[in-house]
């Protein structure tokens, strides 16, 4: 349906370029021979219905022809690119616009051909800062850092940045000629438009320096997990669990503080060069205008960059190291990490009963690394615990009365100066850690908190069935269901296991479908196409209500 | 990759095994990489989703879990609050930070405390009670508003469909 609606709609923009141009057609020829000189001729084609013609068809060429141009720069655009476009576009216009009316119309050739390019420029500036947000999001393992460097992203920037620079360079230089040769400074179209060239010129090393901080990044983070494979083949987990705490997150630690200061660093050069600019182009209120909006989001970003950087500097020192009291009702778990709180170093044999129950499950999961933290959650931390812990690691109690490891916290508060559980800010304004407010508060559990108060609508509960996944198989069953309540199901009860999604279903064969009268059980079983060797038993309760009630996958 | 993030998607896919919340389904579509998961949603009942399982994969950034995820619907759903290339638009996947449309609190968004399980779920209600405030698919807010049986008959034709039952059957 969806599709249907798109292609009508591009049918319907077919058909409105081919009307405007078979007017236009129409409008030409019967111009032309209605009038007997060309002044005639162009007199006609401007007059009345042929003026509107005529203006919509340039528009029409505008718009094909920009199409075109985004299409061959960078290919098709993202929703959210085209949304930014719609967004920034008029109030874009309308300071250029502005801009134009302080100018002499002496100029207006270079003003709507200057204007023209500024205002390709600053879309595609818009477009590119999108695309890097786009492109870091789809590096995956088999990204290396050579096909980020030569790919269509790094082009396009290049590009940019070359015709940036020429377009700035040529504006100031014809400026600066013009007054060196004639002593003449009344014509202020180049320098207005090569501030504006200029400005966008930063905009785009802005972007460029985000991309090479986040390329190194990436680099640090293959070169790390490289390390971190090696380790693993060496299997010294316990080992590595005590000194990753210098660097845990792996990648650039504090690479959010970085891009902040890039954009600061960005703005301190947009406002001194707006500055500069004030005399000679004899404070223009648009520039003063500029100006002043600059000042005020710089001050407004260093301030908090400021703030955010003294507060993680001292946040070691300001926050409280967990006593071994505190975790007497609060979970042993690091909300971010979701790793234990306290790591205990002694096993007991209190666990083992119910290791051995979990054995089935593990066995899937030999390789994974958790596993082994898994198996020491459960015994009491003690205060030799914590003391034990390496200080990047030791969990800081915020003034909430939420706790987390130093580490995961600290990578958090760049984002966010405020308690990732409860929200409530760390500092109050003076940067001092706020005094605790938590006496009796109580975090909610991660694990049970399913109900868990989030700000749109909770989820309706569904009472229906439960889709256990298999260890190995997690993405592949489920089953559509009707519920009891409905008095018209819209769908046959039968659908059940048979109709799981075709993509998955072409991956099974059920091999016995066996049913239990009495307990009103049905078992299923199937194999997995792909893998003869791995089969599942599917048990569906129907006692509950005549449809199904609960399918419980378990693997066998 | 970062190890934090590994480690941390690795406790909640575990997480999801031993204690799985109803009518979700979600893992890594590939082992060795754990970044992109794919996930199984069921439709709410009593809303036009009601009976169909809706296929989405979440791609997680190395900076998980201080970034959101993304959350596509593979194929895409009409909805409200789904774009129509898939990608679902709810509050708490919107990255931490002042909203510089100042259009939603900083409490609506993302935090660590999130999880696959709470993204999920509210996917869930959000397929229950669309938010036409904030759309994301204009196309189906106004069909949503303006002609809803129409929109409930066109929802109930997709969950057919991605079922595997022919138009004819709807």
């Amino acid at each position: 349906m969806l599709v249907l609606n798109l292609r009508s709609r591009k049918q319907q923009f077919a058909l409105l370029v081919v009307v405007i141009y078979l007017l236009t057609a129409f409008t030409v020829i019967n111009a032309f021979g209605n009038s007997h000189t060309f002044l005639e001729w162009t007199t006609g084609l401007t007059q009345g219905v042929n003026y509107v013609i005529i203006a919509a068809f340039s528009l029409l060429n505008i718009v094909l022809l920009w199409k075109g141009f985004t299409y061959m720069v960078f290919g098709d655009l993202r929703l959210i690119e085209e949304e930014h476009i719609f967004e920034r576009i008029p109030l874009t216009v309308i300071n250029l616009i502005m801009i134009s009316s302080l100018l002499s119309d002496k100029y207006m050739f270079d003003i709507v051909l200057l204007g023209g390019l500024l205002l390709v420029l600053k879309v595609s500036h818009w477009i590119l800062r999108d695309r890097l947000e786009g492109f870091l999001q789809r590096i995956n393992d088999t990204t290396t850092l050579t096909s980020l460097l030569f790919s269509k992203f790094s082009r396009n920037l290049l590009i940019f940045g070359i015709l940036d620079y020429f377009v700035t360079k040529i504006c100031f230089f014809n400026h600066f000629g013009n007054f060196y040769h004639h002593g003449d400074f009344s014509n202020i179209t180049q320098i207005m438009f090569g501030l504006e060239y200029a400005v966008v010129f930063i905009d785009l090393i802005n972007i460029l320096c985000h991309t090479v901080l986040n390329f190194y990044a990436f680099h640090r983070t293959q070169l790390q997990s490289a390390r971190f494979n090696l380790e693993m083949m060496n299997d010294d987990f316990s080992e590595d669990e005590n000194d990753s705490g210098v660097n845990a997150d792996g990648g650039l630690e504090g690479k959010f503080i970085y891009e902040k200061l890039i954009d600061f660093v960005a703005g301190v050069l947009r406002t001194g060069l707006h500055f500069t600019m004030l005399i000679p182009l004899r404070f223009q209120s648009m520039l003063v205008k500029d100006f002043v909006w600059d000042l005020f989001n710089l001050v407004n970003n260093g301030n908090s960059l400021w703030k955010i950087y003294k507060n993680n500097r001292q946040l070691n020192k300001k926050l409280p190291n967990i006593a071994i009291e505190d975790l007497l009702d609060h979970d042993n778990m690091c909300i971010v990490c979701m790793d234990d709180l306290v790591l205990v170093h002694h096993p007991t044999k209190r666990r083992q009963s119910v290791q051995e129950e979990c054995d089935d499950e593990k066995n899937t999961e030999k390789d994974k690394p958790s596993t082994t933290e898994e198996d020491l959650s459960e015994v009491e931390p003690t205060q030799g615990d914590i003391d034990r812990m390496a200080d990047s690691k030791k969990p800081k109690k915020l003034p909430c009365g939420h706790m987390l490891h130093f580490s995961c916290l600290k990578n958090w508060m760049e984002r966010s100066q405020t308690c990732p559980i409860c929200r409530v800010p760390v500092f109050d304004k003076d940067g001092n850690v706020r005094p605790s407010i938590a006496k009796t508060r109580r975090s909610p559990p991660m694990s049970s908190s399913r109900s868990a108060n989030r700000s749109r609508a909770s989820p309706a509960p569904i009472p229906t069935p439960t889709l256990t996944p298999t260890p190995t198989q997690t993405q592949a069953q489920t089953q559509p269901q009707t519920t009891p309540t409905s008095t018209a199901p819209t769908l046959p009860v039968q659908v059940s296991l048979m109709d799981i999604p075709n993509r998955t279903k072409s991956r099974f064969a059920i091999e016995k479908d066996t049913a239990d009268d009495q307990e009103r059980n049905i078992t299923i079983r199937f194999r997995d196409l792909n893998d003869p060797s791995k089969s599942f038993k599917a048990t569906v309760n129907v006692q509950r209500n005549p449809y199904l009630h609960e399918a419980a996958f378990t693997s066998s | 990759m970062s190890k934090t993030a590994q480690r941390r998607l690795l406790k909640e896919l575990q997480q999801l095994m031993r204690d799985p919340p109803p009518g979700i389904v979600a893992g890594p579509q590939d082992e060795s990489d754990l970044f992109l998961w794919d996930c199984l949603v069921q439709g709410p009942p009593d809303s036009p989703y009601e009976g169909g399982v809706f296929e989405a994969q979440l791609r997680f950034p190395r900076d998980y879990p201080l970034s959101p995820p993304k959350l596509t619907f593979v194929p895409s759903v009409l909805h409200p609050n789904v774009y129509p290339n898939g990608e679902v638009c709810i509050s708490i996947l919107h990255a931490p930070g002042e909203d510089p449309n100042q259009y939603e609190l900083a409490e609506e968004r993302w935090s660590p405390v999130q999880s696959v399980e709470k993204i999920l779920l509210s996917v869930v209600s959000m397929l229950s009670e669309p938010n036409v405030e904030s759309g994301a698919n204009i196309d189906a807010c106004v069909l949503w508003r303006d002609n809803r049986p129409e929109f409930e008959r066109q929802v109930k034709r997709n969950v057919l469909k991605s079922l595997g039952f022919g138009e004819s059957e709807a």
